[in-house]
């Protein structure tokens, strides 16, 4: 697993073409937002909160993608699946490469947002890390399952979304309301139902991928 | 095909393969002993590559058996131990193209650390580069080499675990005659050291040079299966019999 994540890592390092492409794509969107929505309306937490996860989202698809195109180019994937290694394992590597550059993004993302959005009234809790962690983890969990199921076909651009979108709304709906009550520095207590569904959800579809990926990769 | 009682390293019974309602594959045996060199002839569409990707469990067939090294893996799954067994060349040279082929390798060094654990991961992938002629470009990006590079790069990653057997599909496309002839080294090396090889080709100068066993598919069947191979002449006279075509 670890070598795969390395060699994602690599190739990123190399080209910073995910990284690029969704930094670009993620501020247009604030940017737009900040510039055409009314400014009491913007320093709301549940739309911080909506506009943050909703950017990552969509950012993020344009990563998820490109991870299985260049699995793709050249066969390289079939490289991959003839390696005498757990194919389980491959797809773990690439949703924790996916993951890693996603948690990345939302690092660079969540302070620009607040900086260009405002943050009157906001008292995060030490949690919204946590709240982070698990909404990202999610995003990359399954966008990487179906980013592969998308992979095999020619319209892989447009299937991706399609795919993936429906899956993850319970996962940003939660981690939206997570975020939002996180940003007002709500208890813990409060929290917790909505922490242990997004770690639930993560855990329950990083099962089915290491389980289904060595079927993914069958011709 | 050998005598006696050597342990087959692919044991095929009735392989059967269609994409829709086309077959592709009907009803193929076929056996590999250690040391054989088996080349596969046939016309475009006459399941070669098919095959062979069945061999190295890449694809599954629809009917039929397959025991590789002697533990069945269709019906059923390869072993890890199975696959890495096996060295794959195909029509894709399966490497990254954002790597440079130093990293390529090294990748694969590391991917196949179960099976071959004699160096780093470095050093087994600096020693590859070196065996294929392609020590100079060890850093430079894998997109800018050319197809023959490529090539070299692809034998490089399909051999440098030293698999006991190798598949290799057209090897021989876009090398220049330094690659053709390090290739057939390689291969024949392979083979002396007690490797199965079975390689698709179109090229009847190596077939008779290096094959110890041609089989023709036409229409999916295997429609001739010869050992020894038969000079350039009749194996080209054989062919165009079956095929109606000139190879």
């Amino acid at each position: 697993m670890w070598t795969i994540v390395r060699k994602d890592l690599a190739i990123e390092l190399r080209t910073g073409e995910m990284a690029s492409s969704m930094f670009l794509l993620a501020l247009l969107i604030i940017i737009v937002f900040a510039f055409t929505l009314e400014p009491e309306r913007l320093v709301a937490p549940e739309f911080l909160a909506g506009l943050s996860w909703t950017t990552l989202l969509v950012a993020g698809t344009l990563a998820l993608n490109r991870s299985f195109v260049l699995e793709r180019e050249a066969g390289a994937l079939t490289g991959l699946a003839l390696a005498p290694i757990d194919r389980g394992s491959i797809y773990l590597g690439k949703a924790l490469g996916n993951f890693l550059l996603l948690l990345i993004a939302g690092i660079v993302l969540l302070p620009l947002i607040a900086i260009l959005l405002g943050t009157h009234g906001l008292s995060p809790t030490p949690l919204l890390p946590v709240v982070i962690v698990l909404g990202v983890g999610g995003i990359a969990i399954i966008g990487t399952l179906c980013a592969a199921i998308a992979s095999r076909t020619r319209a892989r651009e447009v299937l991706l979304p399609i795919l993936m979108f429906p899956l993850l709304a319970p996962l940003l709906i939660a981690a939206t309301r997570t975020t939002a009550a996180a940003l007002v520095g709500e208890s813990a207590a409060n929290l917790q139902s909505w922490l242990l569904m997004l770690g639930g959800f993560d855990i329950v579809f990083a099962t089915a991928g290491w389980l289904s990926f060595d079927f993914l990769l069958e011709e | 095909m050998q005598s006696g009682a050597a342990r087959s390293l692919v044991e095929a019974r009735g392989l059967a393969k269609a994409f829709g309602l086309n077959p592709v594959l009907r009803d193929v045996d076929l056996d590999v002993f250690p040391g054989e060199v088996v080349a596969i002839l046939g016309p475009n569409g006459a399941g070669k590559s098919t095959l062979l990707r069945i061999l190295g469990c890449i694809a599954r067939a629809r009917k039929g058996s397959l025991a590789l090294f002697g533990t069945d893996c269709h019906p059923g799954r390869p072993t890890r131990e199975v696959l890495g067994r096996i060295g794959f060349l195909g029509h894709e040279p399966m490497v990254y193209e954002d790597l440079t082929p130093q990293q390529n390798l090294e990748l694969f060094a590391r991917l196949y650390r179960s099976v071959r654990a004699d160096g780093t991961p470095e050093s087994i992938a600096r020693a590859s580069l070196e065996r294929v002629g392609l020590a100079y470009a060890r850093e430079r990006s894998t997109r800018a080499l050319s197809r023959g590079m490529l090539q070299r790069l692809a034998i490089a990653r399909a051999t440098q675990h030293e698999p006991p057997l190798l598949l290799l599909d057209e090897p021989f496309t876009a090398l220049d005659e330094s690659g053709i002839d390090l290739l057939s080294a390689i291969l024949r090396a392979r083979a002396d050291g007690g490797a199965g090889i079975v390689m698709v080709t179109h090229d009847l100068a190596r077939v008779s040079e290096l094959a110890t066993r041609v089989v023709v598919l036409v229409g999916g069947r295997v429609a001739y299966d010869a050992s020894p191979v038969p000079g350039p002449g009749d194996l080209a006279h054989d062919y165009r019999r079956l095929t109606g075509l000139a190879v």
